[in-house]
This record gives C-alpha cells, sequence and structure tokens, in this order.
C-alpha cells in the first residue's frame, strides 16, 4: 500500500470510528430526520424515506472505509452523510462532527498537505476572530466563570492570587487564549513553520484538556490530533519520515514489530477511548487521595 | 485547468469563510467553528393548555436538555426553540421561559408567547 493510501486509510479509518465512539452514529440512526433543519428544503422529504437512504448511506461508505472498499469515494460519501444529516437537524449539530465531516470530505476530494493545512487555519481563524469581538474573553469574564463555576480548574485560584487586581489571571488566560488561535490560524497557513503549529495545537489543547481533568471536549482533541497526524504524515511522504516509522518499528535490534496501519487506526481508538476516561480515573484518583 | 474538484475545493473553503464572517455578525453561531465561544446555564419551562410540560417531554420537544448547559452561544438554543414553535409546534400556543446566566453574569429571562 502507497503511503498516501495509508494515510487517507489511517486517517479515515480513525474518524469513522471515531464518529461510533461518540455514539454519533448510533444517534443518528435512531433519530428521525429531519427535524428542526437548517434548511427549510428538508422537512418537505418523507421522514421514513430519508431516514432509511441516510442510515443505509452512513453504514455503507462506514463500511467502505473501514475495509478500505472505494476509500475516496467511501470518505466522500461518509462525510457528506454526516453532513446532511446536520444540515437536517438543528439539535445535530456540533463542531467536532462538522470537522470529522470536513475532514472525510477532503480525504475524499483528494487530501493533500496543504489542503489540511488550510482547513485547519480556517477552524482557528474562526475560533478566534468570534472570541475578539466578545468583551468577556477580554475582561476575564468568560474565563473565571470556565475556570471557577463550569470546570472548578485546579490552582486556578492559588496562582490568580499572584496576580494584582480583579480577574487579571482570567484576563491573561482569555487574551492568550486568542492569541495562541490566532497564531495557529496563521502558521498553518505558512508551510514553512513545519511542525511548529502542530506541537503548539497539542500543547494548547492537551493542556487545557488536563487542566479541566478530561472534561472540556475530549472528542475535540481526538479530531485534532487525527488532523494533525494527517498533516504530519502527508508532509513526510516524501522521505517517508513517520510512514516509515508507522510501518516498521525496530525493537530490541533484532525483534521487529510492523505497525500496520490497521494496528495504528485501532491504536489511535484505543487512545480516545482512554481519553474518554480520563474524568472517571481521575475522579477514582481524587477518592483514593481524600481516603489517605 | 478549471476541474470539477478545483471548484468543489473552492466552493468547500468559501462556504466555509463565508459562515465564518455572517457568524461574527450574528447572534447565532453555526458552522463557524466556534465552540466555547460562551458557556450559558439555562433551564427551560414550557406550558401548553395551561399544563407545565415534563423535563422529558421537553428534551423530546426541542431534542435538548430541559435544564443544563449550553457550551455555545445561547442564541444556538433560542434558535431551535423559535424554530420549533414556529413549525411543528405553531398550533399549540406554547409558553417558553429560558432562564439563563452567561459567563457568571447576571440571570436573563428569554420570553415566547402565542
Amino acid at each position: 500500500m502507497g503511503v498516501n493510501t495509508l494515510t487517507n486509510a489511517v486517517g479515515a479509518r480513525v474518524l469513522a470510528l471515531g464518529l461510533f465512539g461518540f455514539g454519533f452514529a448510533t444517534e443518528l440512526l435512531r433519530s428521525d430526520l429531519p427535524f428542526l433543519p437548517f434548511i427549510g428544503f428538508f422537512d418537505t422529504i418523507p421522514i421514513g424515506a430519508f431516514n432509511l437512504c441516510l442510515g443505509l448511506l452512513l453504514i455503507m461508505s462506514a463500511l467502505g472505509v473501514l475495509f478500505n472498499i472505494r476509500l475516496r469515494t467511501s470518505s466522500l460519501l461518509l462525510g457528506l452523510t454526516i453532513l446532511v444529516s446536520i444540515l437536517s437537524c438543528k439539535p445535530l449539530y456540533s463542531t467536532s462532527i462538522t470537522l470529522i465531516s470536513c475532514l472525510l470530505i477532503l480525504i475524499g476530494l483528494g487530501l493533500h498537505g496543504f489542503l489540511l493545512r488550510l482547513q485547519l487555519s480556517i477552524v482557528y481563524f474562526g475560533a478566534s476572530v468570534n472570541k475578539l469581538a466578545d468583551n468577556d474573553w477580554w475582561n476575564g469574564a468568560y474565563f473565571d466563570f470556565f475556570a471557577t463555576d463550569i470546570f472548578h480548574l485546579p490552582f486556578y485560584e492559588t496562582i490568580g492570587q499572584l496576580f494584582p487586581g480583579h480577574l487579571t489571571f482570567a484576563k491573561i488566560l482569555g487574551v492568550t487564549t486568542i492569541l495562541i488561535e490566532l497564531a495557529l490560524a496563521m502558521l498553518f497557513l505558512i508551510r514553512r513553520s513545519g511542525n511548529a503549529p502542530i506541537l503548539l495545537g497539542i500543547l494548547f489543547h492537551g493542556f487545557m484538556l488536563v487542566w479541566t481533568k478530561g472534561e472540556l471536549s475530549v472528542i475535540y482533541f481526538y479530531v485534532m490530533s487525527i488532523a494533525y497526524l494527517l498533516v504530519y504524515m502527508k508532509e513526510n511522504e516524501s522521505n517517508r519520515g513517520l510512514a516509515k516509522v508507522f510501518l516498521t518499528w525496530n525493537y530490541r535490534e533484532n525483534k521487529k514489530i510492523r505497525l500496520t496501519y490497521e494496528h495504528a487506526t485501532y491504536l489511535s481508538y484505543a487512545l480516545f477511548i482512554g481519553m474518554t476516561k480520563l474524568p472517571k480515573i481521575y475522579r477514582i484518583v481524587n477518592v483514593l487521595y481524600s481516603d489517605l | 485547468m478549471i476541474t470539477l474538484r478545483k471548484i468543489g475545493l473552492v466552493l468547500f473553503f468559501g462556504t466555509q469563510m463565508i459562515l465564518i464572517i455572517f457568524g461574527y455578525f450574528s447572534d447565532t453561531k453555526y458552522f463557524c467553528w466556534v465552540p466555547y465561544d460562551q458557556i450559558s446555564l439555562y433551564s427551560i419551562e414550557v406550558k401548553v393548555d395551561n399544563r407545565f410540560l415534563s423535563r422529558e417531554e421537553i428534551q423530546a420537544r426541542y431534542r435538548q436538555p430541559s435544564t443544563g448547559r449550553e457550551n455555545r452561544n445561547i442564541e444556538n438554543l433560542i434558535s431551535i426553540i423559535q424554530q420549533y414553535e414556529s413549525t411543528y409546534g405553531a398550533g399549540q400556543s406554547a409558553n417558553v421561559k429560558l432562564t439563563y446566566q452567561t459567563n457568571g453574569k447576571e440571570l436573563k429571562t428569554w420570553e415566547l408567547t402565542p
């Protein structure tokens, strides 16, 4: 299998598995659609026929992706099916699932490194631009609420007391978030930035995920990790850098472990399952710690 | 050379940019890549035919929990309620009261009367 196909296969498979792991696929199959669509036209389609078509398309395209049958077509079909289902039901809307749909569509359209970078740049641009105009992100109101009432961030108040003035720490966190997202939007557009935006993105999302004890969108972190991995793999296709590592990992000189794309897919999925359990693990550790 | 793929890609990315700009000027934030732009704690009360609907009935009505946390703009939730009441629920003359607190600020109420 060529490295390019391998990258697409890994990406599309992990994304497809994520759809089932997040419960989106089952929610979609159980829902009566259309329901409160974004586009009025959907309300003219009979519910039964629409559900049957969406269900069949979802299952067939997901199987196509998982078993590598016409990968690009299956990927495009899966991405479009998800997008149509979201467009036909406002309550189904989710940023993470929309991003999965976009990535699958891009794989279907013949994904290459720069297109993926452009997609990520647009995502971060949207995130930062909308925050720029929101006063609560500048005056600390958003982050203070986020840190104290919603996620109860450890050490937030302790660190906050080190700064002079009311909500100074919250203001710093708010402004830093906007700046990081703007920087990511720009860095992903510059090819020469290499792996810098990937590293910055992982640190940014990973730090927030750990600080919120795994409660802040694990799904978003998962999708972003896949997108970063795809950028990395795509850009190392020419020298077969990571792809080579992906395929064969030398273990204690003469033992060779072949890490096929199948293994990579399931390892990534296992990693996701582990991440979704982080809040539970944290709670158990917390209980054990308080018992001591 | 202009190919179908190129047209598809231009439409794909162009639409996203348009939606980001639209989202910037709009209260509802859909398809503009803004998760967690604001956080609201909310509670929905619905009265139909002088009877308050149960939590389960509200969940079934809007496919949204009757109380909970909205991690996107609260206007997104309001748009769901408004759309339901002006379409599927138009004949029921429901009274809807949404109480919410955004970013830790004062409690606000949004009401929809027939």
